[in-house]
């Protein structure tokens, strides 16, 4: 990042609903040219902050930024970002042409360069064509494909969009988010987006904001989330997960000894991914993903070593989803590579490397 | 329709029994034609009937100045109207009439319904307000519009004499303004109709479609007019039609009002077939009078359900 001024900043937005703190004291700075997820369950905000960046709602204090201008009080028409709506939001009475050119004619642009710009953003979204045709002549795809053109016409600092692939089938969304994708890439807009799907996120962004109760837990590439997750809240909503409850025993050096259950685990201080680190004696939560784990036993030194009972087996081609019950009633779930020549019911062995998982401190 | 039943009434001769009468009035199509006897009869009799009378009685000359001429069947009340001014006139009148009652109740319900579209307090209130004059009887309303109206004591002259530029009429008895006056009175009556048409239409328009244009810097009257208004359009085109159908039936504010007068002003197709019937005592012109107006009325029916299909399959592909 050359440039120094930021797309949009956030500093200490609150928002509450009578008692309800929508936005519990949000701080976010959002380079130029990045694509940001802001991921988290129904209700956790998400909505309410994308809409107080574009001036749809009033934060109760807290301060936004675009491009290092105070807009915090600026009308939604005077800010210089734009909105996609889930539901599209296209006026059905328009073309898309003049869909797509209500931005720029709004703004007094003349009216060959607002078609031009059309025919400019139709190219865009590769849909030429139908610049013509009325909304309700169009696929859902298309749809948002020329609400996104709509959003982009009159060149925004930042284009902010929420969950606007909710209302499409699976394989249509997945299209869409590589076509989105793509798009960002060719713009070099600032995409701040909105979703409550982990894996479109993990797909689709620079960096992802996990947003949990009005607050953003982590701020971090998608990798980085999934591998370090700063809370168990992450740790659980982003991924499938396999946790363990254990107890820090002794600290010596640059690893930890956790007691979980019976077994001593002897793992790196490293690992430990939350941003309190815990003590001894302190509890913490040992989160291992189920692609972590290997089967068999292994003869690698320091190795966390498991075993269990085979319950269910669901083969998916490349891989099998292996469920496996310890022996104090835990259920495992893991992710392993076919052939698997265990039947169900039987013993298995597992193992996984001692720096293959993440310790957060508390439970 | 005809061949789903068939088909239901085969299925149930399992027994192979072949048709017999009691099978038909059991199962198939006779059997539907049963259960709806009761409801054709009585549909028969109320439409039907009343229309087959005044039909005959249009040929016919029941007129009881002239009693003697009583069974002369014949075109001669039709011949009579084609080229009756007096007709003409009052078909003219009502269509005035249609007109300003559908503009000023339209103008009046918009008016009224973008006004209480967002309101949070006093919202019931507010709306009940603008629904009152419906639940007023037309008699009610002529009474007191009458009074308002009225040249010496009447609010409105009350009202309007501190205006310099404007002299004290009695505005029922003008011929200028006496069709005015009971279109105004008729708007009052019945405005709220559209009221409700309209602020369930505006109820539909998604939030999202403002908050998009707000966004895109749509002023307050840009947004009015590029998306409040053509997502209005099909219940427009529904409202117009039917108010003009409710104008043009429209009868007791004009006849208690000013029985069609000041020298035939008000005198509309309605009110024209009371008089032709009740103080002429002509009954088979009326009926005639009668006939012509329903046929009008039904031409405008006709366009009604077509705006009503239109307007169907628009609201379908709001997006
Ligand atoms: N206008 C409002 N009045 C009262 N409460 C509101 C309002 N708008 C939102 N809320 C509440 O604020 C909370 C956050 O809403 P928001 O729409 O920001 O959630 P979200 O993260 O976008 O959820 P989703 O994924 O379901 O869209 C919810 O509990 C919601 O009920
Ligand atoms: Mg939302």
């Amino acid at each position: 990042m050359t440039d120094p001024v930021p797309a949009i900043e956030l500093k200490n937005i609150c928002k509450a609903y009578g008692a309800l703190r929508v936005i519990d004291d949000v701080s976010l700075t959002i380079e130029r040219g990045v694509f940001i997820t802001l991921l988290g369950p129904s209700g956790c905000g998400k909505s309410t902050l994308l809409r107080s960046i574009v001036g749809l709602a009033e934060p109760d204090s807290g301060t936004i930024l675009v491009d290092g201008k105070d807009i915090t009080n600026a009308a939604a028409h005077n800010r210089p970002v734009k909105m996609v709506f889930q539901d599209y939001a296209l006026f059905p009475h328009m073309t898309v042409a003049q869909n797509i050119g209500f931005g720029c004619e709004m703004q007094g642009m003349e009216k060959s360069a607002i078609a031009r710009r059309s025919t400019e953003l139709l190219e865009l979204i590769r849909l030429p064509d139908i610049a013509n045709r009325y909304p309700d002549a169009l696929s859902g795809g298309q749809r948002q494909r020329v609400a996104l053109a709509r959003a982009l016409a009159p060149d925004p600092a930042a284009l902010l969009l929420d969950e606007p692939l909710g209302a499409l089938d699976l394989k249509l969304r997945q299209d869409m988010q590589r076509e989105l994708k793509a798009i960002q890439r060719r713009t070099g807009k600032t995409f701040v987006f909105v979703t409550h799907d982990q894996q479109e996120a993990m797909s689709m962004s620079d960096l992802v904001a996990v947003m949990n109760k009005g607050k953003i837990e982590q701020l971090d590439s998608p990798e980085n989330i999934y591998a370090n997750p700063a809370t168990l809240f992450i740790a659980d909503f982003v991924g499938a997960t396999n946790l363990f409850e254990a107890t820090v025993e002794a600290k010596d050096g640059d690893h930890l000894t956790l007691s979980v259950g019976d077994a001593h685990w002897r793992v790196p201080a490293a690992r430990v991914t939350s941003h309190r680190k815990p003590d001894v004696g302190e509890a913490v939560s040992v989160v291992i993903r189920p692609e972590a784990f290997d089967i068999g036993a292994s003869r690698r030194k320091g190795d966390i070593q498991l075993s269990g009972r085979l319950t269910d087996q669901t083969y998916l081609g490349d891989r099998v989803h292996l469920n496996v019950e310890t022996a104090d009633e835990k259920s495992l779930l893991v992710d392993a590579r076919p052939p698997i020549s265990i039947g169900e019911g039987a013993e298995i062995r597992l193992h996984c490397r001692a720096d293959n998982l993440a310790i957060i401190a508390g439970r | 329709m005809s061949g789903f039943n068939n088909k239901k009434g085969k299925g149930g001769r399992l027994a192979g029994d072949g048709s017999s009468l009691s099978n038909f009035l059991t199962e198939g199509r006779g059997f539907l034609l049963i259960m709806l006897l009761p409801a054709l009869l009585v549909l028969g009799f109320v439409i039907g009937l009343p229309m087959l009378k005044a039909l005959i009685l249009s040929f016919d000359t029941i007129n009881f100045r002239r009693p003697a001429a009583a069974g002369t069947f014949g075109w001669h009340n039709y011949e009579k109207l084609v080229f009756d001014a007096q007709v003409w006139n009052a078909v003219w009148r009502s269509a005035l009439y249609m007109g300003g009652t559908v503009i000023g109740s339209i103008v009046l319900a918009l008016s009224a319904a973008l006004l209480t579209r967002r309101i949070v307090r006093f919202r019931a209130l507010a709306r009940l307000t603008f629904l009152i004059p419906w639940t007023v009887p037309a008699v009610v309303t002529a009474l007191v519009w009458g009074v308002m109206y009225e040249g010496n004591f009447g609010v409105i002259n009350r009202l309007l004499d501190p205006l310099p530029f404007l002299d004290r009429t009695d505005w029922l008895i003008d011929r200028d303004t006496a069709l005015p006056a009971l279109i105004l009175a008729q708007v009052w009556n019945e405005f709220p109709v559209a009221y409700i048409f309209f602020l369930a239409g505006l109820h539909s328009i998604p939030d999202e479609l403002y908050e998009a244009a707000r966004i895109d810097r749509a002023s307050a009257f840009n947004q009015f007019r590029y998306i409040t208004l053509p997502q209005l359009s099909s219940v427009t085109a529904v409202i117009v039609v039917l108010l003009m159908i409710m104008g043009f039936k429209s009868f007791p504010i004009i006849f208690i009002l000013t029985g069609g007068g000041p020298a035939g002003a008000t005198e509309t197709m309605t009110v024209l077939t009371y008089n032709t019937a009740f103080r002429k005592l002509d009954f088979s012109y009326a009926a005639t009078l009668g006939i012509l107006a329903v046929l009008i009325s039904l031409a405008m029916v006709l366009v009604y359900l077509r705006v009503m299909k239109r307007a169907e399959r628009g609201a379908g592909g709001a997006v």
